[in-house]
């Protein structure tokens, strides 16, 4: 089982795309994934396709078992629980990831979790083969709020792999051409890859779908791939 | 009107009732529309057209005049006199039809023996077919046979019994090895000197060139080795053959033409034998890895020397050299600005490189570097003519041979060139043809640098400072400063090294006299060196180094030789002088297989690099230009001096430069005149001497056809772009107003335009505004573009305005690429000898319409007046009967 977290470093990074574009991409290679929503704005639903009606999640339910009749599939074979309506919830987002490890017992399958940007990454029980991408824009906020990350990471050094992932980056700007410039050449935890600015994820979402599916031609597509590609070889890394 | 119609008709009236006194009613109305279509129609006047068809009604009287048949009478003279014209009766259509007549009267034209005669050509055109195929069978299965031989053969020698013998002490001795070569000496010998009777001859020279046309297709350097021998004992015996046995002593004029074709031919030879030597077994040096810990590297300087080129021509350059992959504290960028131009020096401020200028302009670009030397002290010094781009992997390929071997003081890549030069721009074949270039860089570098003896070419390469201050900086005393130093350099024992992977590009000349203004610079310096500092003799090198000098200069004195062979044949035709004093068939078993065999190796030698036929267009267009140069240097060494080639400048117009084409056109001309004169010597001359007469033609009209290439270089076609293009195929990204990324793919770019295509055709226009992403590492930049055109999938983009730091980082996704060149030498197919000689063919045909369509005012009456007169002539001419159309 391979564990992802994404989570925003601050609210409206972008996360969630990136979750159910990477599951799509990380699908359509052949891999079995599983997505997992523990924000309780519970929108993963909304970019793989579920009615937006759709209120339940496994947050309505008391425990894990009975909750996993709310696992569905997406159109490319993604299977994803979303959260559901219920935030103040009768069992915590841990127990929830406890019991994802009953669900599948192959080594090859993905399990991503989108997290919400407001709990830390102490709160969850991290092992040393989990990978934790933090989503970052680049501006001022993300850039203050990496380096304060950095220090707090600084004593949790090697209990699980953390990456800082730009997204929405736009090279146009001058701004956060020189930011991400900066970042790749002192902070060694960047993920050595971005995503770029692009409308299509936008618009996907209005389509109730992931950008990979509404433009192939797009640099999103491409960007997603290198993404999946980059997680995968980390993830080879940790066991070689 | 009415008046008229009413007297017409009253007049008519008359008649009618006159006549109808005599005539039936029917015949009155014949009388009349006759009369009417003789006087309207014909133009008759009224008496004749009223007596004519009176005429008819008598003859009528005798035969039976019938529409039909007067039909069918038309029908069958048009069809046998088919290009008669109306009217009839003009002094062209009687001799028309007079030769017409003699041809019908002595020619089967028939239907069926027209039939027939189809039959009997579709026939014979099978017959060909079949031959060609058979012959290819056969040449199929020899080489398939020699394959197999020579498999085997390799087989056979990974035995255990061939091994132990091939492995034996015996092999190593010392007097053995002289006693073998001695034989083989002595073999050489024999095969060179034996007289043989013609019969002997054909079968030996059919024997070798069976051997050497089938070995051809081997694979392996045995195989080229083999072939090369062959090629040298053939070659060296045909020569012996003309020393011994074809000079005419009797005519003082045959004998001082024939000794001047001879020494040409000796000339030739001498070329032949030392490229083979050249180029026997090409290096092919590899790049040798960098230590790991970049503290270690050396410090470089990179030198741009410009004395004249417009800043946009040296911007690229500068600011790709800054892009170098090196420790920036160990890489310094300097333009030499021997123009001592102001805004050079702000732009190196601006961009950050050093600008050094100086007091004097001394010994043109040596003195500037040598001047630079003073002022600077990296370990090694760069240097880039100032419009070679580098790229960034430039110093990573090159380095490491310093730092393997202690004695390589240079390392020379390959110059390339993105823009066409004369020839490719004015016969249009850049990338279909390889370029003049090509041969030297792409193999004889190479096999120069198997013998130590690597030229230095000025421009793209690294050379260790502490080798030139030996040798007291760049040699100054000749106009080809590089080749001079990379000498003074070998002969202070240090070694130089090529690395054939292309880390540069630049600007070819922009015109055919620029080219040639270039050409004469090489050739007088070669010729200097020759007197000032002769490679031949002095110390320090060794023999092949020696050889290898000794080629490099005899190619820019093939001037004479060159002109010797373009006119040679014309000796025979017009002064009836034997040049070569020997039968027919002796002469036509000596020379064609010999230079069919030659022609075979060259091939396969140069094949990648210099298709069979170019190098004779190439040599042709210089041979009159560094025919004086040479010559003058080799008397008087210091006389000449350094003349910059322009670059970058723009062909605005198409025009044919007549001055330079002068010479081709007046040894065209003579040619054209000896091939005129010869066809009618063979109609009334002496009978004994045709076939020597129809050698000598067959290699006038190869020259023709040679000249006729050269000729067409000269027309100088337009420039269509001031930057010029770079083909080139790398992923980047296109982000639209309405904030769509889409994946594209780079396909050309130049220095102000990118070309993209995209598999997603996005809704765009013309003048939209369009950012431009690409990628250098992670690093990722935003240009801002306009679209200037689309087309289908293909979209053109412009920059505007970009700041220092936008064209900066334009240039180093671009130009600076590690992989920007590398795909240049692949992309040539392996020489086809007859394919490339339809090519130089096709190419000569357009000289002819070029030299006719360019030609002055003052002549083109006449050439009007000729060509008119031609068709003229042809139109009189029997031709065959025409099947005609019936109408109606």
């Amino acid at each position: 089982m391979k564990r992802v977290f994404v989570k925003g470093i601050k609210g409206g990074t972008g996360t969630t795309s990136v979750v159910a574009n990477l599951a799509c991409v990380l699908k359509k290679s052949k891999e079995q994934v599983y997505v997992i929503d523990l924000d309780p704005k519970s929108d993963v639903g909304l970019h793989l396709g579920l009615a937006w009606a759709h209120e339940y999640g496994w947050s309505n339910y008391p425990t894990f078992n009975e909750a996993s009749c709310q696992f569905h599939q997406d159109s490319d074979g993604v299977i994803f629980l979303p959260f559901g309506s219920n935030s103040q919830a009768q069992f915590s987002s841990s127990r929830i990831i406890e019991g994802c490890k009953q669900i599948d017992n192959s080594d090859n399958a993905w399990l991503l979790f989108d997290c919400p940007a407001h709990i830390d990454v102490t709160q969850y029980s991290l092992n040393e083969d989990d990978i934790f991408l933090e989503v970052v824009n680049c501006d001022a906020i993300c850039h203050s709020l990496i380096y304060k990350r950095l220090q707090t990471l600084s004593q949790a050094a090697g209990q699980w792999q953390h990456y800082f992932l730009a997204n929405r980056y736009n090279s146009a700007s001058e701004l956060e051409f020189d930011l991400l410039q900066l970042w790749q050449s002192e902070i060694p935890l960047l993920a050595s890859l971005y995503i770029n600015k692009d409308e299509v994820i936008k618009e996907a979402t209005a389509f109730r779908n992931v950008a990979i599916n509404c433009a192939p031609y797009s640099v999103a597509n491409d960007d997603f791939e290198t993404l999946a590609g980059w997680l995968v070889s980390r993830v080879n890394q940790d066991e070689s | 009107m009415k008046a008229n119609r009413s007297r017409m008709s009253f007049a008519e009236k008359t008649i009618r009732v006159l006549l109808s006194l005599f005539f039936s009613k029917l015949l009155v109305r014949f009388i009349f529309l006759k009369f009417h279509s003789y006087f309207n129609q014909h133009k008759m006047s009224a008496i004749a057209a009223f007596c004519l068809p009176f005429l008819l009604l008598f003859l009528s009287l005798f035969f039976k005049l019938d529409k039909n048949k007067k039909r069918k009478l038309k029908s069958r003279l048009r069809y046998f006199y088919p290009h008669v014209t109306l009217p009839v009766f003009t002094i062209s259509n009687c001799v028309r039809i007079i030769l017409q007549t003699s041809y019908l009267a002595f020619f089967r034209t028939n239907k069926a023996s027209l039939g027939e005669l189809k039959a009997e050509r579709a026939k014979t055109w099978q017959d060909i077919k079949r031959s060609v195929r058979v012959i290819r069978l056969v040449d199929k299965k020899l080489v398939k046979a020699f394959k197999h031989a020579w498999f085997i053969g390799k087989k056979k020698s990974q035995q255990a019994n061939y091994k132990r013998i091939s492995e034996a002490n015996v092999w190593q001795s010392q007097i053995l090895k002289v006693a073998f070569i001695m034989l083989l000496f002595f073999a050489v010998a024999v095969f060179v000197t034996v007289p043989f009777s013609v019969e002997a001859q054909a079968v030996f020279i059919s024997l070798i060139l069976i051997v050497a046309y089938s070995l051809r297709r081997v694979e392996g350097q045995i195989a080229t080795i083999t072939m090369i021998t062959l090629s040298v004992t053939t070659s060296t015996r045909y020569l012996w053959w003309r020393y011994t046995e074809t000079l005419n002593w009797d005519d003082p004029l045959a004998l001082t033409l024939g000794i001047g074709l001879l020494l040409a031919e000796t000339y030739a030879w001498l070329v032949l034998i030392l490229g083979f030597f050249q180029t026997i077994n090409p290096l092919n040096r590899k790049p040798v890895q960098l230590p790991a810990d970049s503290s270690l590297w050396p410090s470089v300087d990179i030198y741009i020397p410009t004395y004249n080129e417009p800043l946009s021509v040296v911007k690229p350059t500068a600011i790709a050299a800054q892009s170098i992959d090196w420790p920036a504290d160990k890489l310094n960028i300097y333009i030499l600005d021997d123009g001592k131009r102001p805004e050079f020096a702000e732009f190196a401020k601006q961009i950050g490189i050093g600008y050094l200028t100086r007091p004097n302009n001394n010994h043109a670009k040596a003195g500037n570097m040598n001047h630079a030397m003073t002022l600077t002290d990296g370990d090694y010094i760069a240097i880039f003519d100032c419009d070679h781009i580098p790229a960034r992997s430039f110093l990573q390929v090159t380095m490491g041979q310093f730092i393997k071997d202690e004695k390589v003081c240079l390392v020379q890549t390959p110059h390339h060139f993105f823009s066409a030069d004369p020839f490719e721009r004015n016969l249009n074949n850049q990338g279909k043809i390889p370029n003049e270039n090509m041969l030297f860089y792409g193999l004889i570098q190479d096999g120069n640098d198997m013998w130590d003896a690597t030229f230095f070419c000025g421009s793209c390469a690294v050379l260790k400072r502490e080798a030139l201050d030996k040798i007291g900086g760049f040699a100054v005393e000749t106009v080809t400063e590089d080749a001079h130093t990379a000498l003074r350099m070998q002969r202070a024992g240090y070694k130089t090294t090529y690395i054939n992977i292309p880390q540069a590009a630049g600007l070819a000349t922009d015109s055919l006299s620029a080219h040639v203004g270039q050409r004469i610079r090489w050739a007088r310096g070669m010729a200097q060196i020759f007197r000032l500092d002769n490679p031949l003799l002095g110390k320090g090198l060794n023999l092949a180094q020696r050889m290898c000098y000794l080629n490099a200069m005899l190619h820019f004195l093939s001037g004479i030789p060159r002109i010797v062979f373009l006119t040679a044949p014309l000796a025979l035709i017009y002064f009836n002088a034997a040049i070569i004093y020997a039968p027919f068939l002796a002469i036509f078993l000596y020379i064609v297989p010999t230079l069919l065999q030659v022609k075979i190796t060259n091939s396969r030698i140069q094949g990648k690099y210099r298709y069979s036929f170019w190098g004779e267009v190439y040599e042709s267009v210089l041979a009159w230009y560094i025919l004086k140069p040479t010559t003058v240097a080799l008397i008087n060494p210091n006389k000449g001096k350094f003349n910059v080639t322009e670059k970058g400048g723009l062909n605005d117009t198409e025009r044919y430069d007549w001055i330079i084409s002068k010479p081709y056109i007046f040894l065209l001309l003579i040619n054209v005149v000896g091939m005129g004169y010869g066809i009618l010597r063979l109609f009334f001359g002496d009978t004994s001497q045709i076939g020597v007469l129809l050698i000598s033609m067959l290699w006038a009209s190869y020259n023709i056809i040679i000249l006729g290439a050269a000729v067409a270089v000269a027309a100088e076609a337009k420039q269509i772009r001031s930057s010029h293009r770079v083909n080139a195929n790398f992923p980047a990204a296109i982000r639209l107003a309405n904030g769509h990324t889409i994946k594209v793919k780079i396909t050309d770019y130049s220095d102000s335009g990118v070309g993209i295509e995209t598999q997603h055709i996005p809704t765009c226009r013309v003048n939209d505004k369009v950012e431009l992403l690409m990628s250098r590492g992670l690093k990722q930049y935003s240009f801002a573009t306009y679209i200037c055109n689309t087309r289908d999938k293909q979209i053109g983009l412009t920059l505007r305005d970009l700041d220092i730091e936008k064209q900066k980082a334009f240039i180093q996704c671009t130009f600076s690429r590690a992989d920007a060149w590398l795909d240049w030498q692949e992309n040539f197919k392996h020489d086809k000898p007859s394919y490339s000689f339809s090519n130089v063919l096709k190419v000569s045909l357009r000289g002819f319409k070029n030299l006719i369509f360019h030609a002055p005012n003052e002549l083109k009456p006449l050439i009007e007046f000729s060509s008119r007169a031609i068709e003229f002539i042809a139109t009189l001419l029997p031709t065959k009967p025409k099947k005609v159309f019936e109408t109606l």
